[in-house]
């Protein structure tokens, strides 16, 4: 449920004019809101960025998420990033 | 800017099987008899009229996000808690607080910056990655099954106060 209200309500933002990109560890229902723009994690619920207390993991993840918003040139723009759980490296 | 090997993510056969799984007779819908799963009714897509560096991000979270002296969430209603927490850009690390029916917060408790990283948007705008950190976030608790309070109610009037607060992009994790 929280998948899909988050691509609902980002739905809604872009249809305000702001670009928005998803984080998603539940590919196929954040797939199935048409939601603009996702990144899929291989993360645990509940941690979507990173382990608690691992700042530079975090960063990494947050630059990855946020670059799509400038390499997106189309909606629907769904992809899964190269970062598997405990081992967030560049 | 880094080369992320992204991969598209495709539905193949094991993600469609996952999904009827959600939406079958022992997905949501056994326990909560009003769940479903929808597609947005438009599917809007605003492209990025800047660069990424002089970009106000602002987070929007499901993750039961919100302020130590804020309401928490109804965790206990069957149809879910379309309501929204405001929470300033400039919120210290030690008033943000978790409520949320479905998921585990314990680690976010530990460590917001795992659901909502306010903080590491902070590092970001300082490196000059992005732009600067909006005035402006979002917290929800992402359980509704009342999928018409998002679209009708929740979804255009924070899409509003974003857009009156001069967001740039928006960043959201789910809870």
């Amino acid at each position: 449920m929280c998948h899909q209200t988050v691509g609902l309500m980002q739905g809604r933002i872009e249809k305000a004019g702001i670009p928005c990109v998803s984080v998603t560890i539940r590919p196929e229902i954040t797939y199935h809101t048409g939601a603009s723009r996702s990144v899929y994690l291989r993360f645990p619920m509940g941690r979507p960025i990173g382990e608690a207390g691992d700042a530079d993991a975090q960063l990494l993840v947050m630059r990855a998420i946020l670059s799509v918003l400038e390499s997106a040139t189309e909606p629907e723009t769904h992809l899964e990033a190269p970062f598997r759980w405990r081992r967030v490296r560049a | 800017m880094n080369d992320w090997k992204f991969k598209p993510f495709i539905i193949d056969e094991k993600n469609r099987e996952r999904f009827e799984k959600w939406t079958g007779p022992g997905g949501i819908a056994k326990n909560h008899k009003n769940g479903h799963f929808v597609t947005n009714p438009e599917k809007s897509f605003a492209a990025l009229g800047k660069p990424l560096t002089e970009c106000r991000i602002a987070l929007l979270s499901t993750g039961g996000v919100h302020l130590a002296d804020q309401p928490p969430f109804d965790l206990l209603s069957h149809d879910g808690d379309w309501t929204y927490r405001e929470i300033p850009g400039d919120t210290p690390e030690a008033d943000i607080r978790f409520s949320h029916s479905h998921i585990d917060t314990s680690e976010a408790e530990k460590d917001p910056n795992c659901m909502f990283p306010l903080t590491r948007l902070r590092d970001l705008a300082g490196e000059g990655y992005i732009g600067g950190v909006a005035p402006l976030h979002i917290g929800m608790m992402g359980f509704v099954p009342a999928i018409e309070k998002i679209l009708e109610e929740t979804g255009p009037e924070v899409a509003k106060k974003l857009v009156d607060a001069g967001t740039d992009a928006v960043l959201l994790t789910p809870g």
